[in-house]
């Protein structure tokens, strides 16, 4: 039979306590890992997996894939210039209305 | 937009409201609308019509609260209204559907996308773009409001009309696509996958 073990964290299992090829909460994992690149995570979230992360491979990679889709999205879309008619031609309407 | 009690503010107020706090999102409100049509001047006309409301609808707004999120908001609204006028986008998903299974604990467990860090941090722009334009607006539109506007989930929620929870199951949902999109296409440019 086997020992119960002690959970240490509500995310990540600790049986093995060397770096996990698999990870066994992988879904709660993916949900944290969102929540803490959108800045939503609670401090409880984020000192759990600070403490955990690099236990878990699978996770770290996904956290590290996440990150790079954030900030290839913010870097790299091409940002439009406002046309350079909008903002007199909002002023007119408006002045029309008033 | 009508939570807030009116305001009375004289027409001195009312202008300068719509200076200092509504104009500096011009940037914004301009590169939302065009992602999410897709078109120069139907982007110029979102966001005319977004601000002539705001100014109409001014007293409505609290001076010193959140004027970017009240004014996506009145963009998003205009834009839902006009393209059902119009009609030109085929007919949206069935959302309940995706989120009711999206909510579900084993929703992700099995979706493994094996994309590499490289990969992404290789694309250009224009190939970002193509995969973020190819999907549903709805998915579109929280991807830009929290990865590239930096909404918090509360504040798309007010924008979008939607609880939190729906938020963060359409976000996960849009990601998940757009990793697909970004996998199918990094094998299609012959990137390396594996
Ligand atoms: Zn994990």
């Amino acid at each position: 039979m086997t020992t119960p073990v002690k959970k240490v964290s509500g995310i990540f299992s600790t049986r093995e306590m060397a770096t996990k090829q698999t990870c066994p909460n992988h879904a709660e994992c993916m949900k944290v890992i969102q929540l803490i690149l959108d800045g939503e995570a609670s401090n409880e979230q984020l000192k759990h997996f600070n403490q955990n992360l690099d236990q878990c491979l699978p996770c770290m990679q996904k956290y590290n894939l996440e990150r790079a889709i954030r900030e290839t999205l913010r870097c790299k879309l091409e940002k439009k210039c406002v046309p350079h008619d909008l903002i007199a031609n909002i002023k007119t309407k408006i002045d029309e209305v008033v | 937009m009508s939570e807030n009690p009116l305001q009375n503010y004289t027409e001195k107020d009312k202008y300068q409201i719509f200076d200092t706090e509504f104009m500096p999102h011009i940037d914004s409100m301009y590169n939302f609308a065009y992602r999410l049509t897709m078109d120069e001047d139907e982007a110029k006309d979102l966001v005319q019509d977004t601000y002539l409301k705001a100014f109409r609808f001014i007293s409505s707004f609290q001076r010193g609260t959140n004027a970017k999120a009240w004014l996506f908001r009145i963009l998003k609204n205009s834009f839902i209204n006009d393209y059902r006028k119009k009609s030109k986008e085929p007919a949206k998903l069935d959302y309940q559907e995706v989120e009711t299974f999206y909510n579900s604990d084993e929703a992700d467990s099995d979706i493994t996308i094996d994309l590499r860090v490289e990969t992404v941090q290789d694309m250009i722009g224009d190939e970002i773009a193509n995969a973020l334009n190819s999907l549903a607006v709805d998915f579109k539109a929280v991807i830009i409001l929290c990865d590239i506007e930096g909404f918090t989930y509360e504040e798309m929620a007010k924008i979008l009309d939607i609880p939190i929870g729906t938020v963060r199951s359409r976000l996960h949902r849009a990601r998940n696509l757009l990793k697909e999109k970004l996998k199918g296409y990094a094998r299609s440019m012959g990137y390396k996958s594996e």
